[in-house]
């Protein structure tokens, strides 16, 4: 869905029948607010277009520094099941986390 | 009491919340003024006009600020939009009624009844707001409504870098309509003042440009008002808005 299309319809149904309005929209930042259930939520225009565009947002990076501190965290490496073992999960659940960020960054 | 008969109409647009519209009818968007008269048979339309379901937008473009008339008082008050940009309207909405008659009511409701103690109208007024009619009209100051128009949206100009504004308002009661209230916004080569139910204090206004202290810019502030307690009330906000909006 487009930016367009997604404030053309001020009001709509989701899936669930909940009624979803849209408050206010931003067109300098092209952020909007709907208002669902009693609760605001924001949504930003996403501004990249290709895998070549992408720039990691502050926060983007803020959240990939998090993971990469669990795979050095030392319990890890006390671990019953020996250290090796420890960084090759604590690496597959970074990755994990990474991929989904990635997803959510494209949506 | 209940009210008169009439006819009701429900406007899923602004094109036909006009067409619907003739010299006996009353438009009806939260209801919180116009529901409550005419229970009491003050007022008796024939035809109701329901512009409730036009959906309303708090909008910023380029810098300028839109508000559709439908926009609901809570809306207002919950914007991070108006927060950060205009944050003297969330002041002023929250001496507007209560929550519950906010949730309801809108502020385009709010200026075309045109209560002179309405503090929305002195934020606006203090803001330079400019206000849209259905006829394409657009106008500054005091809104007059001709046959068949609608106010559709409210447009508010973009503030200054570093502008300063405060809404002081005295009222008896939590909720009731305020006695006395001032707006001021100070941007770095403008000052508004507004008093409530009086408009701009134009003197005032020029004093503060000049650098006249806050008492002083605030006794002439208070020339717009007539009665001993309220000129001291008007001059007191005025003072305390001042100094509140960084003027000394």
């Amino acid at each position: 869905m487009t930016w367009e299309e997604l404030i053309a319809e001020p009001r709509r149904r989701d899936e669930h029948g909940v009624l979803v309005v849209l408050e206010e929209v931003d067109h300098d930042t092209r952020t909007a607010v709907f208002r669902r259930a009693g609760e605001s939520f924001t949504v930003r225009a996403d501004k990249v277009t290709s895998p070549s565009d992408f720039k990691p947002a502050p926060e983007f990076a803020l959240e990939v520094k998090v993971l990469t501190g669990e795979i050095v965290d030392e319990d890890a490496e006390r671990s019953p099941a020996g250290s090796g073992r420890a960084r090759v999960v604590a690496a597959g659940v970074a990755a994990a986390g990474l991929a989904l960020l990635a997803a959510r960054r494209r949506r | 009491m209940k009210p008169a008969p009439f006819e009701y109409v429900v406007a899923g647009s602004w094109d036909e919340a006009v067409a619907a519209l003739d010299g006996d009818s009353r438009v009806l968007a939260g209801g919180q003024s116009l529901v409550p008269l005419m229970n009491q048979r003050l007022v008796r339309p024939r035809r109701l006009v329901d512009i409730s379901g036009i959906p309303g937008l708090i909008e910023r473009r380029r810098g300028a600020l839109r508000i559709g008339a439908t926009v609901r008082q809570a809306a207002l008050e919950r914007s991070t939009l108006i927060a950060g940009g205009w944050p003297l309207l969330r002041q002023a909405v929250r001496h507007v009624g209560h929550p519950a008659t906010r949730a309801r009511g809108t502020i385009g409701g709010s200026v075309v009844h045109a209560d002179p103690r309405a503090e929305l109208i002195c934020a606006l007024i203090a803001l330079d707001a400019r206000f849209t009619l259905s006829s394409g009209r657009a106008v500054h100051g005091p809104l007059q409504l001709g046959p068949g128009e609608l106010l559709t949206a409210i447009e508010v100009p973009r503030l200054q870098p570093f502008a300063k504004s405060a809404f002081v308002a005295y009222a008896r009661t939590s909720g009731s309509f305020a006695d006395a209230a001032v707006a001021v916004v100070l941007e770095p080569d403008r000052a508004a003042d507004a008093v409530l139910g009086a408009g701009r204090a134009g003197e005032a206004e020029a004093a503060v440009r000049a650098g006249a202290s806050a008492t002083d810019a605030a006794a002439l502030a208070a020339d717009l008002v007539d009665g001993d307690h309220h000129r001291a009330l008007v001059a007191e906000l005025t003072r305390r808005a001042l100094v509140e909006a960084g003027h000394a």
